[in-house]
């Protein structure tokens, strides 16, 4: 039995700090300032932002512009691959269960036109998720069943079970709040993009 | 040889909105789902994304805006309302912990539904049966507001199944009760639907609630999504087809 079965998944500051990079030009400092006020919960150590943007700047997704100028020494811009890459990243699929991060960052980064895109990598998040429940049922149930009538594993069994359920009961429905609200937000895009239209 | 069992439940692009004044709230939209003889599914969903809803139209409790629902091959709506009536009173059992609407012992009440038609000495031996079976014989004679949460969730299920039905519908059933008794009241249904053969249908809103099920699906914004798995009930590894049943 033991704890869920937790599949890394790849994510990184870097594709943060391009989405900001895009959102805004700025220094590596104030990107950072911006990165933490972003993703307060995912507890960046200190230096992630200049070091994502030295590798972005290595990768050729972002650039040092106005070097000449004072007040835009250090100053970074994306580059139109960088902007390629971070709508790729945007729109990519979540196979797994997801970082919790990561969809903050996509979905507080992303456009009104992207949220069809958000709501369907929200849904396939949370069957990410429900998959992962339901194998986590057949291994109790199996599991359950070799133990046989030993009254204190069971009943030990069943507190570990519980565990697991609740684990990705949370996040399941965490899901299904932020697919919700986003399905809302779109709703109200598309009515007011038709009423502007309209008028 | 491949055995493909007919299912007993079929609900088919089930649609249910409620008005709220000006608005139309969407509470089903579309939702299809099969259900076989001998099968637990379970229904994961929050409150208030209508999961009641869903459990009251596969009852054949509420008919739906649009949609069909089919138990036993049967069509709920084409039949006519005594038919009906009659149909589902010998078919479905509805599971809910609710205080029964006369104040008598725990074995009557069970009973009861047997006393309409039937003999006494029959109704009440059968109750005795299906309340030992359940781990409440020792009940009997007791009132409902004697009763713990784990008693009252067991008595309703004996309520149910007395009358020996092909499908429970089962609401909510361990929202009130802890781990330990989650998992017997849980897997009570779940032992109940192999020796009866009943189809179990149940809304839970906790997910510790569908560890017993074959299959669980989640209700939210309207939509059922199935549950897909990566491995078999050994651990290993099979091939999710998209919205169908395993078959094998």
């Amino acid at each position: 039995m033991g704890r869920p079965s937790q599949q890394v998944v790849e994510f990184s500051s870097k594709e943060v700090v391009l989405g900001l990079v895009i959102e805004q030009p700025d220094n590596s400092y104030r990107l950072g300032l911006r990165l933490d006020k972003l993703l307060r919960g995912a507890q960046y150590g200190r230096g992630t932002a200049e070091k994502a943007a030295k590798s972005l700047a290595d990768d050729g997704f972002i650039r040092l512009v106005g070097e000449e100028e004072e007040a835009n020494a250090g100053v970074y811009e994306a580059t139109p691959v960088g902007v390629a890459h971070f709508r790729d990243w945007l729109r990519a699929s979540t196979s797994m269960p997801p970082v919790r991060e990561e969809l903050h960052a996509k979905i507080a980064l992303c456009q009104p036109p992207d949220l069809p895109l958000m709501i369907d990598s929200v849904k396939e998040a949370e069957l990410a998720c429900m998959a992962e429940l339901n194998d986590a049922n057949k291994r109790t149930r199996s599991v359950r069943k070799a133990v046989g009538e030993r009254e204190w594993r069971r009943r030990m069994g069943i507190i570990v079970a519980a565990g697991d359920a609740a684990w990705w009961d949370g996040r399941i429905k965490w899901l299904q709040n932020v697919r919700l609200f986003l399905e809302k937000e779109w709703h109200h895009y598309r009515a007011e993009h038709a009423s502007v239209r309209s008028g | 040889m491949l055995w493909v069992m007919e299912p007993l439940l079929v609900l088919q692009g089930v649609h249910v909105h409620y008005r709220r004044g000006s608005l139309a709230l969407r509470v089903l939209a579309g939702v299809s789902l099969e259900l076989v003889a001998g099968e637990v599914v379970s229904v994961l969903a929050m409150r208030g994304q209508g999961k009641s809803t869903l459990l009251r139209v596969a009852a054949g409790m509420q008919r739906p805006d649009a949609g069909g629902v089919l138990l036993g091959g049967e069509e709920l709506w084409g039949l006519g309302d005594v038919q009906r009536q009659r149909f589902l009173r010998e078919s479905v059992g509805w599971v809910e912990v609710a205080a029964p609407a006369l104040d008598v012992a725990v074995l009557e009440h069970v009973a009861t539904p047997l006393l309409v038609g039937g003999g006494k000495r029959e109704a009440f031996a059968r109750a005795r049966a299906v309340l030992e079976r359940v781990g409440m014989s020792g009940c009997g004679g007791s009132s409902w507001g004697d009763l713990s949460d784990r008693e009252r969730a067991l008595v309703a299920v004996a309520g149910a199944v007395v009358r020996a039905p092909r499908l429970l519908v089962v609401d909510d059933l361990t929202c009130t009760l802890g781990l330990g008794e989650t998992d017997e009241v849980t897997r009570l249904l779940c032992e109940l639907s192999r020796e009866l053969g009943v189809g179990v249908l149940m809304g839970v809103s906790d997910a510790g609630a569908t560890q017993w099920s074959d299959r669980f699906m989640t209700l939210a914004g309207g939509e059922l999504l199935a549950a897909p798995s990566r491995t078999d009930e050994e651990g290993g590894e099979v091939i999710e087809f998209p919205g169908g049943r395993g078959l094998g």
